[in-house]
């Protein structure tokens, strides 16, 4: 009888670590959701890696592939988080490029569905690779106890974005793979059919548009992805976007502003969530089954219309157009239509950022490639993602940016005494803006929002996020 | 009798050693049998839960990079914090499936036992979701109760009847309160053919001899269960009410596949392991495992307190 | 089934009842095992549609097409086959070695009665208490210490380490073999090791089956334990299963072929076995 309760205990452990299966499509990378679900991809990286390896960045000065070109040698094991660019062959494609320059460097590659589960897992031990996707969900102070630096801030922050929030004491222990914009995807088509002919520029003008979609199409205004847990995370990113203040979040923690009151970015956006989730004529039947994979095809094919999701998607949208034998043309992507001033901002943020494993046995070879995959391999600009380089073009996946004027920009570095306590405050008040446990609040305003619960619950939620932030932020500040 | 008379008779001088040399054998029997296993149950169990515990007092995240000793502080937070608890009332849902889950099984059970036809087939189908890995369980029954959402997917198994019958898709897996009805469903469905097995067994236990004692004596159908099947099922049922309330509180993935914990079907578990993986306090969700052994060990003492009352 | 009599009543136009009786208890029976096999039933006509087929048709309409390349792409890029592979290697390891430390710490705890036994036999039964799910993270730590993470070794000593089940069930048979068995064999001169190999092993022959069918069923359903220690690299069946899941989110046909790949071994084994099964599930539990 025992062996019964063991089947189920046993049974039962099964997820805790292996993560989610339908629910998070391994989407616990808070950044900018997870991209590792991609089925078939026919990827328009067939001329990544070895092509475009030497001549990607040629303004840039490469303090790490210049002097060492000789000698180094060893096998290095890359972890990451890309199971779909294992699959097509896209990695091995980058590896041609990696050995041009270090021929007697070997690499490896393991990508894992539940990458940030499973990283978190193998670093318990030494033997977590010799490079790896930095796991977000590691603490900045902790860093230097598993990565190598790769120098000092001052010189690399000339050269990268994003590093502020991945450095200690000055030193700089992950490199930026890409980065991603903030907004909305929309299928343009659908949207000029239901007689659109201007993007909205507010909050009020955008749910009107998906209210005359609704009536005058046949798509879906709106679709929730919201049986993928991750995807409801994609709205956290509008917020800084929608402040249009590279300060923002540093603000939150020395002006001590509410998260939620009238008018926040946290307050046009969550509620902009709800005004749609709450309205079921602008979202599909049934949240809990919706599939991620299967959006995109829908999508391409006008079925469904609007969906918030950070640039990257992009990319992954038009693949799935050119698959589903449509116009890859239509798919569409605008800012967070939350005017300041008359101006619309969107925030560019990094995707996973690269580090090596301090225990590395090849360290030379494991930073070289490290360096290189950030610098010189093209991987970023492939993906339609952001360049993690200072000074380099805009993905061609933005090109519409500049059309609409939008303000594109960067957040500003943390000041010094407040590093990681954005992070601090945000576990231990459990209100985890970018989270997806099932206690989130904003599954819980979701949640709200379908059973039909008005503005009172919507406020009700706010001011529990509101307490649960204060007291920790307090406590945490002093 | 007679052997151990000759034993006493052969023993004489070379019992000592004789004796000595059977200790000895005995001793290193016993440790060359016992060391591996205890080995391995030291290094695998006790020391992990040892471990647990010790997590359990400090504040500690996923990496275990920065530790601090914080006493009882993680349980301080379990015990002022409703909503750890909260999601305890989510088991009262598969509690009263197990008992749901148990009438049915002895309903059928008895059927079964019955003079029926095919008895060994209808049985072997009832049994063999019970052998079904639980991933695919989840898999499948995240399509069975799937509404069609108008773009991506169609309308699941169970739609798929409701409307074929004229009625109206259902949202089954984003209903509160509904969902966690169908999530037990799923457990029935998965658990039943187990207890049913175990059913049949007890019934069949009880010697031919007596039902035919039982019908000279005119005894009817139900008479027959209550005094008859009745008594020899009853250790099982108890025993199976007990495995009811460990596995209602325990209660973890096929929630966790099927839908995330969302929609109010969260379950004090998934909680834990929230808690450790998700807010990164490995601590205090040691804390929470530590609570949720301890409703075991205690459940547990009171299934050995009535077993030994039954006895 | 057969032994049990029935208890016909004694009036005759009771007989018209009792088959009323019957016919329900059929329709009663009918009902339930329909509703175990239509959800089964449709994932097995789902896996032989095609993708645009299985969006438009009904559930349970049978396909126009059969479809056999879900099995394929479920096949091959499911890794089914490795699966199985390292399934077998690991079921073979962990069923021996189950067996020859358990039989062997239930013969020595049950046969010599000492307080070292006593409290040994004590220390495995609490530690059938602790729920695994909570120990995770710690018992990671210390399987990795000895380095056995990404390797077969790791889910093999676990599953040999961790088992207390099957010594209860040693334990349970070893009450009924009589001990005056041993003893004449230690009188002739023989060593307990002689005595346990060559005496009491071949009489365990009935709890070796109920426990292999436990470990079995156990081993070849668990995920968590695989899927933590060897992830993708070394892929079993329910892992395999669950790693294309991901890459396949839209693709119920693809899934559902996958799902039936790895119910079949278990549908044959059962079918072969099922006497054993049972038997087994219940020896090894009436008692605990």
């Amino acid at each position: 009888m025992e062996n019964r309760i063991k089947k189920i205990a046993a049974a039962c452990t099964a997820v805790i670590m292996a993560g989610t299966l339908f629910t998070a499509c391994g989407g616990s990378t808070a950044d900018t959701g997870d991209t590792t679900t991609k089925a078939a991809d026919t990827t328009k990286a067939a001329d990544a890696g070895n092509a475009d390896a030497g001549n990607a960045d040629a303004g840039s000065t490469d303090a790490g592939s210049a002097d060492a070109a000789s000698g180094l040698s060893g096998t290095i094991k890359v972890l990451h988080h890309r199971t779909d660019r294992d699959q097509d062959g896209t990695m091995a494609k980058l590896t041609e490029g990696f050995n041009a320059l270090y021929p007697d460097v070997t690499v490896e590659y393991q990508s894992f569905t539940n990458y940030a589960d499973d990283i978190a897992t193998l670093m318990q031990s030494d033997n977590y690779g010799d490079v790896v996707m930095t796991p977000q969900a590691l603490k900045q102070a902790d860093f230097p106890s598993f990565f190598e630096s790769f120098g000092s801030y001052d010189e690399l922050s000339q050269k990268y974005y994003w590093l502020e929030n991945y450095s200690v004491d000055g030193q700089v222990y992950a490199l930026p793979t890409g980065g991603t914009a903030s907004g909305i995807l929309y299928n343009k088509k659908v949207w000029a059919d239901a007689g659109i002919t201007e993007l909205p520029k507010t909050t009020d003008e955008f749910l009107s548009c998906l209210k005359q979609i609704g009536e005058k199409t046949d798509a879906i205004p709106y679709y929730t992805n919201y049986a993928a847990s991750w995807c409801i995370t994609q709205w956290q990113s509008l917020v800084v976007g929608a402040s249009g203040d590279p300060d923002y979040n540093t603000k939150l923690l020395t002006e001590k502003n509410d998260l939620f009151s009238a008018g926040s970015p946290y307050d046009a956006v969550y509620g902009t969530l709800f005004k749609i989730y709450a309205d079921p004529s602008l979202h599909e039947e049934d949240p809990s089954t919706t599939d991620w994979e299967g959006c995109k095809p829908a999508f391409a094919q006008g079925k469904i219309a609007t969906m918030v999701l950070g640039s990257w998607a992009i990319s992954q949208f038009q693949e799935a157009a050119v698959n589903a034998g449509c116009d890859p043309a239509d798919v569409g992507y605008m800012p967070f239509p939350n005017s300041i001033d008359g101006k619309i901002y969107s925030v560019s943020s990094n995707d996973y950022m690269m580090s090596v494993n301090k225990n590395s046995a090849n360290m030379d070879a494991a930073k070289a490639y490290a360096v290189w995959f950030c610098t010189d391999s093209g991987f970023a600009q492939n993906e339609g993602e952001i360049s993690g380089l200072k000074g380099a073009p805009m993905p061609e996946t933005l090109s519409s940016f500049d059309e609409l004027g939008v303000q594109l920009f960067v957040e500003n570095p943390t000041p010094e005494e407040l590093l990681g306590k954005y992070d601090e405050i945000a576990k231990a008040s459990e209100v985890d803006p970018w989270g997806d446990a099932s206690t989130n609040f904003k599954f819980r305003m979701a949640e709200a929002a379908f059973k039909g619960e008005g503005e009172d619950s919507y406020n009700a939620i706010c001011a529990d996020v509101n307490k649960a932030w204060a007291d920790s932020r307090d406590s945490i500040l002093g | 009798m007679a052997r151990s008379g000759t034993r006493a008779s052969n023993s004489g001088t070379h019992t000592g050693k004789k004796l000595s040399g059977q200790y000895v054998n005995k001793m290193v029997t016993v440790i060359l049998f016992l060391l591996i296993p205890t080995v391995l149950l030291f290094v695998f169990t006790y020391i992990p839960a040892f471990n647990m515990f010790k997590y359990s007092l400090e504040e500690r995240d996923q990496f275990g990079a920065t530790v601090k000793f914080v006493g009882l502080q993680n349980y301080k937070t379990i015990f002022t914090t409703p909503e750890y608890f909260s999601t305890f009332k989510n088991s009262l849902y598969y509690l009263v499936g197990s008992f749901v889950q148990l009438a049915l099984a002895l309903f059928l059970a008895t059927i079964l036992c019955s003079k029926i036809r095919a008895s060994n087939f209808f049985k072997g189908v009832l049994f063999f979701p019970y052998m079904i890995n639980t991933v695919a369980v989840a898999v499948i029954f995240r399509r069975f109760f799937q509404r069609g959402d108008g773009v991506t997917n169609t309308d699941g198994t169970l739609n798929s009847i409701i409307t074929l019958f004229g009625g109206e898709s259902v949202k089954f897996l984003s209903t509160e309160g509904l969902v966690n009805v169908c999530l037990v469903f799923v457990s029935i469905w998965r658990y039943i053919g187990f207890d049913l097995v175990m059913f049949i067994g007890a019934i069949q236990s009880v010697s031919p001899d007596i039902y035919e004692a039982a019908d000279l004596d005119g005894a009817n159908r139900w008479q027959v269960f209550k005094y008859i099947i009745a008594p020899s099922i009853r250790p099982i049922i108890l025993l199976q009410m007990i495995l009811a309330v460990k596995g209602a509180i325990s209660v973890y993935e096929i929630p966790y596949i099927v839908t995330g914990g969302k929609f109010g079907s969260s379950t004090f578990v998934i909680q834990t392991t929230e808690t450790a993986f998700k807010f990164q306090k490995v601590g205090l969700a040691s804390a929470m495992a530590v609570v949720l052994t301890i409703i075991i060990i205690v459940v547990t003492v009171i299934q050995k307190l009535a077993f030994k009352e039954e006895k | 089934m057969t032994n049990v009599k029935e208890y016909p009543d004694t009036a005759d136009h009771t007989k018209i009842v009792s088959g009323i009786f019957t016919f329900l208890k059929y329709v009663i029976l009918v009902v339930a095992c329909l509703i175990v096999l239509i959800p089964l039933v449709v994932v097995f006509l789902g896996s032989l549609k095609g993708n645009t087929e299985f969006l438009s048709s009904n559930v349970f309409a049978l396909p126009t097409k059969i479809e056999w390349s879900n099995y394929k792409t479920a096949f091959i890029e499911g890794q089914v086959l490795e699966g199985f592979k390292n399934t077998i290697i690991i079921l073979l390891f962990s069923c021996v070695g189950t067996i020859i430390t358990g039989s062997m710490t239930a013969y020595v705890l049950q046969r010599f009665k000492s307080s070292f036994g006593t409290v040994v036999k004590a220390a495995f039964l609490l530690a059938t208490l602790f729920p695994n799910i909570s120990m995770q993270v710690t018992v990671y730590r210390i399987v990795n210490s000895f380095g056995l993470v990404g390797s077969m070794a790791a889910p093999i000593i676990l599953y040999i380490g961790t088992d207390i089940i099957s010594i209860y069930i040693f334990i349970q048979f070893l009450n009924n073999i009589s001990y005056s068995l041993d003893e004449s064999a230690i009188i002739d001169g023989a060593n307990y090791f002689t005595v346990f190999f060559k005496i009491i092993f071949p009489l365990l022959k009935p709890a070796i089956a109920t426990v292999l069918i436990i470990k079995i069923v156990s081993i070849y359903n668990d995920f968590y334990t695989p899927q933590l220690y060897m992830g993708k690299t070394k892929p079993v069946i329910s892992t395999a299963l669950y790693n294309f899941i991901g890459p396949f989110g839209a693709k119920w046909e693809i899934i559902f072929a996958g799902i039936v790949i790895c119910i079949i071994p278990t549908l044959i084994i059962f079918i072969t076995l099922q006497k054993y099964i049972y038997a087994g599930l219940v020896n090894g539990s009436v008692k605990e």
